[in-house]
Formats: structure tokens, C-alpha cells, sequence
């Protein structure tokens, strides 16, 4: 998984992403209602950042238009300094759930963007491919698991293959809306650190991740930005001060993990309407 | 080897006593029927009409060896099924590509799907005299109703099946640029094809049915025609081994489409 990854096509895979005072409001009976006021940010090229916030904030909103499902009201949302007008495969995006097609195998799953997309930059031959999908098998722990179906395993393998198929298709922005909600607390800490392995040690993926989980933003991130309750607004952005190749281990043992946990932990449950 | 032995007679013995109620209770009944209800102990209907299990079996052996009605017992069950697949094999043709296009491309379903979900609650049998008026009593008139009946079911069974892919899967297609080819045969199809599938099986019992119901009103041959003409002169017996034997090939089909479906859906239901 290491420096120079034959897979990687050679080509630069770092991207921006950039928010510039990004407001939307949707068409209600009652008229316009804002769910997003003026929410600027940025990520630089391969880094991690995570988006925090109460239920309803609009945390799904920003993932949906970085990913060009929907677009701004107002604001501009950039992707490496072009403006989003529709989804494309230079932008990953990773479900809440794992949404693994059923009838086909984990191998055909991971291989899917590969076969039947377009514009995941140059075509892969039959071998190449078949070692590509080994290569992301391998690094998310599945490479005996290639012929089963997706009922024939558990959540925590259907992530880790929805892992895999995001990762295959060599987007350079990754987007993942709370793609770990669902599972139980230590799968969830070990898919943790999967996608923080995988993401520095190959050094070329600009990921926006969306969470409920004060740890889990501040164990995967490089920045966190806090929202408050709808119309959502970033209220807070905290460089995370750990370094991102630490051990979660050695982390959360710091007493400044702990402090700064709470503090957001605190602050989240204020803006939680009662 | 003795206690194995033992094991197995126990359980045959066991085997044999939970048969034996049920059985006995068939034995009472048929017992009954052969030689209680012969003297008229039925109010209000001729006992003649009502036949013994003796001349059902002597009827089935009848109708086996010399046929009905200038045909063998064998053309007319192959007339009803011949005019069943012909009409529910153009209806799954036409229904299941055409319910997946109107499902996906909301703008034309909106133009035709009202109509057909107008037509589809009128009973099929409803249809028969209407047709029988614009095709006459041929062939054609009863694949024709059952067409109507298998069609309109697999086309809006097919749409409702294309309704339900979760929207996730469209958004996958979308993010990696799919061909709206390989949108319709990699996504949509096989994640609508469960529900199409249960479509085509009741749209084939519909069928099924409906054949037997056209045959009534107007054939030379088959089931349909062989339980009613046997009704007219009084022939109960002859009556009801043909609606055992519609009943009968009704659960063979019912059973071959579900084998198919376990083959085919393997992912179903896990
Ligand atoms: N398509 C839509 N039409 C109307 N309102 C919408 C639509 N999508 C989202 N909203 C509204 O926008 C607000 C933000 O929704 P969003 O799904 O982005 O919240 P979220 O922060 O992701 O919440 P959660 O943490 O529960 O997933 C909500 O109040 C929601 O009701
Ligand atoms: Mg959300």
C-alpha cells in the first residue's frame, strides 16, 4: 500500500475542495425554508476534513452538492477550482449504507465502477482490473471474502467492501455521509482506522466526512467543523492537533483528546434543541 | 446395527401413527360418499349428480383411454396451455419491457399509466363478450383476453418494481457516469426483478384461470370446453376430474415458476 502505488495511474489525484458562503433553501409549502446560511470552508489536497452537527443541520445538503446531486441557492461550491454542475467520478461518494448491489458478488461490486463507469480516467484491461480489485480486497481485509454475495456477510464486511469500491475508482475527492452510523462500536473504531490507514498511506485523497461522533471526527480528521441547528452554520473549526499518523491508542489517551472531546461534546448538546 | 434398525421402525411406527388420523378420516369420507350418499341422503340434490369416488375413477380411466369429444384427454389439456403461454408469453414480452421503460422515464408513464391503471381492476372475464363481438370465437379471441390480463398485470408490476430501486443504486449510476444501458440492465433490471417476477407468476394463475373461464363460453377443445360440455349432459364425474386436472396443472406451473424464481433471485429473501 506504500509509496509508489502501481496503481495509482501516475497522474496528480490531489483536488480542493472549496464551500464560498453556500446557502440553500428548499421549496416548502410554506414557502422557501433556509437549511443552509452562508457556510464557507475549504479542504486542501489531501487532507481530512469532518463536518459535525446536530440532526437536521444540513451536514447531507453540503455532501449532496460537493457530490452534485443538488446545487446552492446561493454560493458557489469548487472542485478543484471548477464550479460543481453535476456528479462525476473525480468525486467518490460512500453511503450511509453500504448499498452493495445484492445480486452480483463482492468481487463484480468492487469491480462495478470500473466496468460500467465512464471517466474513471484510462481504461483497465481484464488483468489489470482483476488486479486492481485484489489490490482494494487486500487493503480492506476481504481478499477471501471475494466470491460471497452481500447477504452472505456481515455489516461490518459490507463496509469494508463499499470501501473497497470507493476507493477503486481512483476518485480523488471522497465523500462518506456517516458511512459507519450503522455499525456496532468496535467495527466501527477498526473501519475507523481502515480509511485513516488507507488514506495517508496513500497520500491522494481529499476526503469530507459527515458525523454524529465527536471521537470519530477527531481520530480520522485533520479539521473539524461544527454546525449549529438548522439554518445550519459553521460555528467552530478545530485543527485537530493530533497528528494524523499517531496511533488512536496513544490519542486517546492524551488529556487534550479528552478535553477537547467534551468541549465539543458540550458544545454539540447545547445546539441540540429541547 | 439392532439399535439403528429399532431407531428407524420407531420412527416409521411414529410416521404411521400421525398418518393414520388423517387418513382414516379420508377413508370415513370416501367411505361415505360410495355407498351413504348413492341412497339420497343429501337434501335437495339428486344423488346421481353428486357421483361416487368409483365413478371418478372409472371416469378418469375413460376419459384417458378414449378422450372427449373427438379429442384426447392429452389435446385438450395442450389446447388450454398452448393458448395460455401464447397469450401470457406476448403479454411478458411486451409488459415487462415496456412496465421498465414507463417506470424509469417518469414523463411517459405519466401519459400512459393512468389508462392502464384504469383498465387493470375490470375483471379480464369482463372483456370476453367484448372481444368475442370484435374477433368472433376463435383462437385468437381467447389468447387475446388472456393477454389483456396478463399484460396489464406484468406492466404495472414491472413499474412498480422499477419504482421501488432505491434511489442509492441511482445515485451510484449517476456518480460513476453510467450508460443509461448499463443503468437499465446492471441496476434497474436486477434490482427490479424480484417484484416482476412476482408479477409474472400471479399474472400466469390469472391466465390460467381466465383460459378456463373463455373455454366455457366458446371452444371445441380444452379444459374449459371439456368440463362444460361434460356438465351439459349430466356427467359429473367426467366434471370433476377435468377441474381436478385444471387444478392440478394450475399447481404445476405455480411450482415451476417458483423454481425458477429460487434459481434465478438466489439473492431474494437472505
Ligand atoms: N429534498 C428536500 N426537500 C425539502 N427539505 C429538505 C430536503 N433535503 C433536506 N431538507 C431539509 O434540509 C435540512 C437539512 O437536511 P440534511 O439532510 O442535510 O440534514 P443532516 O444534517 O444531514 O441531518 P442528519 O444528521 O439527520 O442526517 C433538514 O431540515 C431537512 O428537512
Ligand atoms: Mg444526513
Amino acid at each position: 500500500m506504500s509509496g509508489g502505488d502501481p496503481l495509482s495511474g501516475g497522474g496528480p489525484l490531489s483536488a480542493q475542495i472549496e464551500l464560498r458562503e453556500v446557502s440553500k433553501s428548499f421549496d416548502t409549502r410554506g414557502g422557501g425554508r433556509l437549511a443552509l446560511d452562508s457556510v464557507s470552508f475549504a479542504v486542501k489536497p489531501g487532507e481530512t476534513a469532518t463536518v459535525i452537527g446536530p440532526t437536521g443541520c444540513g451536514k447531507t445538503t453540503i455532501l449532496n452538492m460537493v457530490a452534485g446531486f443538488t446545487h446552492p441557492t446561493a454560493g458557489r461550491v469548487l472542485v478543484d477550482g471548477r464550479e460543481v454542475t453535476e456528479p462525476g467520478p473525480d468525486r467518490g461518494f460512500m453511503f450511509q449504507r453500504p448499498t452493495l448491489l445484492p445480486w452480483i458478488t463482492v468481487f463484480d461490486n468492487v469491480a462495478f465502477p470500473c466496468r460500467y463507469g465512464h471517466g474513471l480516467g484510462r481504461e483497465r484491461s481484464h488483468a489489470e482490473l482483476e488486479e486492481a480489485v485484489m489490490h482494494y480486497l487486500d487493503s480492506v481485509g476481504l481478499r477471501d471474502a471475494r466470491d460471497l454475495h452481500p447477504h452472505q456477510m456481515s455489516g461490518g464486511m459490507q463496509s469494508r467492501a463499499a470501501l473497497a469500491r470507493l476507493l477503486i475508482a481512483e476518485s480523488s475527492v471522497l465523500l462518506m455521509d456517516e458511512p459507519f452510523a450503522a455499525l456496532d462500536a468496535q467495527t466501527r473504531l477498526s473501519m475507523q482506522q481502515l480509511l485513516k490507514h488507507v488514506v495517508k498511506s496513500e497520500g491522494r485523497r481529499t476526503v469530507l466526512f459527515i458525523t454524529h461522533d465527536v471521537e470519530e471526527a477527531l481520530l480520522i480528521s485533520d479539521h473539524v467543523y461544527l454546525m449549529s441547528a438548522s439554518p445550519g452554520r459553521i460555528i467552530r473549526h478545530v485543527e485537530v492537533p493530533f497528528g494524523s499518523r499517531e496511533d488512536y491508542r496513544d490519542v486517546v489517551l492524551r488529556p487534550e483528546f479528552t478535553q477537547l472531546k467534551h468541549e465539543l461534546i458540550d458544545q454539540l448538546e447545547r445546539l441540540v434543541p429541547r | 446395527m439392532s439399535g439403528s434398525e429399532s431407531a428407524w421402525l420407531r420412527t416409521a411406527k411414529s410416521l404411521g401413527w400421525k398418518a393414520l388420523p388423517p387418513l382414516s378420516v379420508v377413508a370415513l369420507a370416501l367411505l361415505v360418499w360410495e355407498y351413504l350418499i348413492p341412497l339420497g341422503i343429501v337434501p335437495g340434490v339428486r344423488a346421481e349428480f353428486l357421483g361416487t369416488p368409483s365413478g371418478i375413477a372409472a371416469a378418469a380411466a375413460e376419459l384417458g383411454q378414449k378422450g372427449y369429444g373427438g379429442h384426447a384427454l392429452f389435446d385438450h389439456v395442450r389446447a388450454s396451455l398452448f393458448r395460455t403461454a401464447t397469450g401470457f408469453a406476448i403479454a411478458a414480452c411486451i409488459g415487462v419491457p415496456l412496465g421498465i421503460v414507463l417506470g424509469y422515464n417518469k414523463r411517459a408513464g405519466a401519459f400512459l399509466l393512468p389508462i392502464f391503471g384504469f383498465l387493470r381492476p375490470i375483471p379480464a372475464l369482463a372483456f370476453i363478450p367484448i372481444v368475442v363481438i370484435w374477433f368472433g370465437i376463435g383462437e385468437f379471441a381467447k389468447v387475446f383476453v388472456i393477454f389483456m390480463t396478463a399484460f396489464l398485470y406484468v406492466l404495472l408490476g414491472s413499474v412498480s418494481g422499477v419504482r421501488s430501486v432505491p434511489n442509492d443504486y441511482f445515485r451510484l449510476s449517476r456518480n460513476y457516469h453510467l450508460s443509461t444501458f448499463a443503468t437499465l440492465f446492471r441496476v434497474v433490471l436486477p434490482s427490479a426483478l424480484p417484484e416482476i417476477f412476482v408479477s409474472l407468476r400471479t399474472a400466469m394463475a390469472l391466465s390460467w384461470a381466465v383460459v378456463v373461464a373463455s373455454e366455457l363460453i366458446a371452444a371445441q377443445v380444452g379444459l374449459g370446453y371439456l368440463i362444460q360440455s361434460a356438465s351439459q349432459v349430466y356427467a359429473i364425474n367426467k366434471v370433476y376430474v377435468g377441474v381436478a386436472l385444471i387444478g392440478l396443472v394450475g399447481v404445476t406451473i405455480d411450482m415451476l415458476f417458483l423454481m425458477i424464481e429460487r434459481r434465478l433471485l438466489h439473492w431474494v429473501g437472505r
